[in-house]
């Protein structure tokens, strides 16, 4: 296998502009499959930007995303679980299910196999018992394991993850990470998970993706760990502060 | 009570009756369907902006002696995709870009009728509705249009779904977000121009909200909530034509006074329930 064919997703020198605004520009990095990277930056810094991008959600001025040889189905976990409405009239199993209309044709219908299929993400992810309760009825945990397994229903190759545990406490953010690490190691799912617990991200992800308008640092926790360049960029205690617990 | 039934039978004798309660139904249903998307998409007030616009538009048929609705249902339909287009393309905030279209709608409406000699009888009924005297091709053109609009909301029931719950999800799953937007305000500016017959231009945005908001105050799922939407829908027309024929209402706003019943009672049920 050459270097090409293990690539799952490349940016070439990706930029993106709001008006005038450069939100992101010139990010060149290739993701590999089974990659688990941590996306980390402050806040404005385009880590969201890059993401959307790279589903195709903004147009790039500059650039582009180069998928692997077949085409790469991509599941998503948007940033604003909490801005979901509440008193929307929606069960588990419906959400979960909108997570198989990308490989439906015209008229696009869920069929006994894709309810067997709802039924085994949902065992996986502990949400069995919740099938036929409404989404808005559940705690903050169980709505994001709901999101998660409506963006993991179609077994996609890369899952993209915004800043998934902002509304969680600590002991279901571990859970969560814990889940996903589990899912990376037993399906070999690329996940790209944006955060900003990036004294945390570490103990879970294998790469580093850091993000301020432009590429800063990509590579592994301990390439990171040891660069003098980011000891110098970041300062030695931010440094210390994202290895520490590494 | 016994009176009552017994004049509610005659009442079906009549082939007015016969057609008002079909016409009435079958509007009801596609009103009800698009209520519960619009709702939850915090659009409801489109069906508002809309039928304000049909008032310029059946004013504009009218003075060209035209069918209200044949003119209507495409005038309407551009009268959607602008307000579609202000709302996302100015950046408008929603509700902005409908009350400009209503605005400009009744102006309009008011400059027309001001043109062909003032308001008649024709526009009044329109502006209140007059489902009574609904004749026999505009039935036909009710059954036509509703099966068509019933049609698209179940052809495209799990886009419309999936988009209302979570746009930018859909977008990411391959669904034409743009293309079903507009299909859902085409569908909802054809049920407003059957509409305005029904219960005038006034009223129909009542007709759009009602039956959505009472359903989704106590339905755990979408497709529940679907089906109970449009049974409060078609109840408050049979009922509201039924109460309208006995007591000598004005059927239009006996049908909306149902429906805010209906609302009412659900809204208790939810809050005993919690």
């Amino acid at each position: 296998m050459n270097s090409e064919e293990e690539k799952i997703v490349e940016a070439v020198n990706v930029s993106v502009k709001y008006g005038q605004t450069e939100a992101i520009s010139g990010i060149t990095i290739a993701i590999k499959p089974g990659d688990y990277i941590g996306i980390v930056g402050p806040n404005g810094s385009g880590k969201t930007t890059f993401v959307k991008a790279m589903l195709g959600l903004v147009p790039l001025s500059e650039g582009k995303f180069v998928f692997g040889v077949k085409p790469v189905k991509i599941g998503y976990l948007p940033q604003r679980t909490s801005a979901l409405d509440p008193k929307f009239p929606a069960s588990v199993s419906e959400v979960i299910s909108h997570g198989l209309l990308s490989e439906k044709k015209f008229p696009r219908r869920i069929n006994s196999a894709d309810k067997r299929r709802i039924d085994e993400i949902a065992s996986m992810l502990g949400i069995e018992t919740l099938k036929n309760r409404n989404v808005g009825s559940l705690s903050g945990g169980q709505q994001q394991r709901v999101l998660l397994a409506r963006a993991l229903v179609n077994k996609p190759e890369i899952i993209i993850l915004d800043e998934p545990t902002n509304a969680l406490d600590p002991h279901i953010r571990e859970n969560f990470y814990e889940l996903l690490s589990k899912l990376n190691a037993e399906t070999q799912t690329t996940i790209l998970l944006i955060t900003h617990d990036a004294g945390n991200i570490g103990n879970h992800a294998r790469k580093f993706l850091y993000i301020d308008r432009k590429l800063i640092f990509f590579g592994s926790f301990n390439e990171f760990c040891a660069s003098c360049e980011m000891t110098e960029y970041f300062g030695p205690y931010a440094q210390h502060y994202i290895c520490k617990r590494h | 009570m016994h009176q009552m039934i017994s004049e509610l039978v005659e009442a079906l004798q009549y082939t007015f009756i016969q057609r008002a309660l079909i016409a009435g139904c079958l509007i009801a249903v596609c009103c009800s369907f698009l209520g519960v998307f619009l709702v939850l998409r915090k659009l409801s007030m489109i069906g508002d902006g809309l039928s304000h616009a049909a008032f310029a538009t059946v004013a504009f048929a009218l003075l060209l002696n035209q069918s209200p609705l044949l003119v209507s249902i495409p005038l309407l339909m551009l009268a959607s995709v602008a307000i579609y287009a202000l709302n996302k393309k100015a950046n408008l905030y929603g509700d902005a870009a409908i009350g400009m279209i209503a605005g400009t709608g009744i102006a309009l409406g008011v400059l027309l009728a001001s043109i062909s000699g003032g308001f008649n009888v024709d526009l009044f009924s329109y502006l209140f509705g007059s489902i009574l005297a609904v004749g026999k091709e505009e039935l036909y053109a009710a059954m036509f249009l509703c099966a068509a609009v019933i049609s698209v909301v179940a052809l495209f029931y799990n886009e419309l779904f999936s988009i209302s719950y979570d746009e930018e999800f859909a977008e990411v799953n391959g669904i034409e977000v743009k293309r079903v937007n507009v299909l859902l305000m085409f569908t909802t500016s054809i049920t407003i121009a059957l509409g305005i017959r029904l219960v005038g231009t006034m009223l129909i945005s009542s007709l759009i909200i009602f039956p959505a908001v009472t359903a989704l105050q106590i339905s755990s799922s979408f497709k529940k909530a679907l089906i109970l939407s449009a049974s409060v829908a078609v109840f408050s027309v049979i009922s509201g034509i039924f109460a309208a024929y006995l007591l000598d209402f004005p059927a239009g706003a006996t049908i909306v006074l149902m429906n805010a019943l209906l609302f009412i009672i659900s809204f208790i049920i939810r809050r005993i329930k919690s």
